[in-house]
């Protein structure tokens, strides 16, 4: 963020303008917590988000089988340039990087840790940027987009409906005019299911996410109104459920280790977390989406193509 | 009732199934603030009202107290106290039969 926000607005502003499509602060108490802790309960890759279980996958198996659908959705295979947006700790950065025809990989990520991490891994196809989508100006169009686990991120609690669907729609106009005119994005958010807004767990709001709001499935529709195509919805609510339970189960049994890490109360904090997110998924309280979309273009035979 | 009384903790506390019944029908009562007669442990559990936070602590506390594993999933599965406690029995007597062997 430059300073010369800073400078020409009030601090409220200031920070409101900082915030615009998710704050680099929120995402930093979350993510910036101890990277060896998350390592105690995430998979191998380090995938923080909902795996897609077949019968007889462990974790690994059904994280990479999750990354190996987006790549698929968004066409990857015939991609030479990705942009991920919220990149995590690089799991689909890394199977993407083993694509033939893929030369490019932008990743973006708020985490200094995550953005350091992947960084590290010397991946020579990909390029991690410590940006925004806000800020992101890409230097050529993308083949494919991928969003995983970041959307939940873009809008606040104090937001109004309006204020949020406007925010989704930047982000897929913005997204749409990054793309190839042959170029496909998949996304997968978690959304409210059953629950209303105004029910949200005051302990998941303040504690574990703060700043941050989910979106709900006709917020996104009426945000990629003209300007995606709706290709595909899954709602794969229980493959969360199972992912989280999955989580939990690891958190305790290394528990020990983690309070090492980052204290007993965070991990507590976690532990529970971690199993009341579960059962959100499970009661149908919260909806894990996964979307596919396409550019509308104006061009018949671009839309004709399968 | 299943009768079989399991030694879980230092103090050689008696646990059976009866104890934990009666547990997870006052942890309700209490949390919910109704009466525990009120509270069949053959009705389902979301007929009591129970909510995704309540329902978390309650398998938090389970854990903490018979130092087993209690997945979340267990509580679709075993929809009452009186099936989630037949469960909860076989986990310890696998756990107390695992802490012998080793």
């Amino acid at each position: 963020m430059n300073g010369s926000v800073e400078l020409e607005a009030s601090p409220a502003q200031a920070l409101s303008a900082q915030d615009y499509g998710g704050s680099a602060q929120a995402i930093q108490y979350h993510y910036d917590v101890n990277r060896e802790f998350y390592r105690l309960w995430l998979d191998e890759s380090m995938t923080y988000s909902s795996a897609l279980w077949e019968k007889g996958d462990d974790l690994v198996a059904a994280q990479k089988r999750k990354i190996r659908y987006h790549l698929a959705q968004s066409h990857a295979d015939d991609a030479r340039s990705i942009l991920d947006v919220g990149c995590g700790w690089g799991g689909l950065i890394r199977l993407a990087a083993d694509l033939p025809s893929v030369e490019r990989i932008i990743g973006l990520t708020l985490s200094e840790d995550q953005a350091a991490y992947v960084r590290g891994l010397g991946l020579e196809k990909a390029e991690i940027r410590l940006e925004s989508w806000t800020e992101h100006e890409p230097e050529l169009p993308y083949d494919s987009i991928v969003s995983i686990g970041a959307f939940e991120h873009f809008t606040k609690p104090e937001d109004s409906t309006e204020e949020k669907i406007a925010v989704y729609r930047d982000f897929f106009r913005r997204c749409a005019s990054w793309l190839t005119p042959d170029g496909r994005m998949s996304l997968q958010t978690i959304a409210f299911g059953s629950m209303k807004r105004e029910e949200s767990s005051l302990f998941i709001n303040n504690e574990i996410f703060p700043a941050s709001d989910l979106p709900r499935l006709d917020e996104i529709a009426a945000a990629a109104d003209g300007i995606f195509e709706i290709v595909q919805v899954r709602n794969d609510r229980l493959h969360y459920a199972r992912t989280f339970e999955m989580w939990a189960q690891n958190l305790r049994s290394r528990h020990t280790a983690a309070a090492a890490l980052v204290g007993e109360e965070v991990t507590k904090k976690y532990e529970r977390y971690l199993k009341q997110s579960s059962m959100g998924f499970y009661m149908g309280k919260l909806a894990l989406y996964r979307v596919s979309l396409r550019p509308i273009s104006p061009r018949w035979a671009t839309m004709a193509a399968a | 009732m299943n009768t079989i009384a399991i030694e879980v903790t230092e103090q050689q506390e008696k646990i059976d199934a009866d104890v934990i019944e009666s547990w997870c029908v006052n942890y309700i009562a209490r949390t919910l603030d109704i009466p525990p007669d009120e509270i069949d442990p053959k009705d389902e559990f979301h007929t009591f009202g129970l909510d995704s936070a309540i329902a978390t602590a309650m398998i938090l506390d389970l854990e903490d107290w018979l130092r087993i594993d209690v997945p979340p999933s267990v509580i679709f599965e075993q929809v009452t106290i009186s099936n989630l406690v037949v469960d909860l029995m076989i986990r310890l007597k696998m756990v107390e039969s695992g802490r012998k062997v080793a």
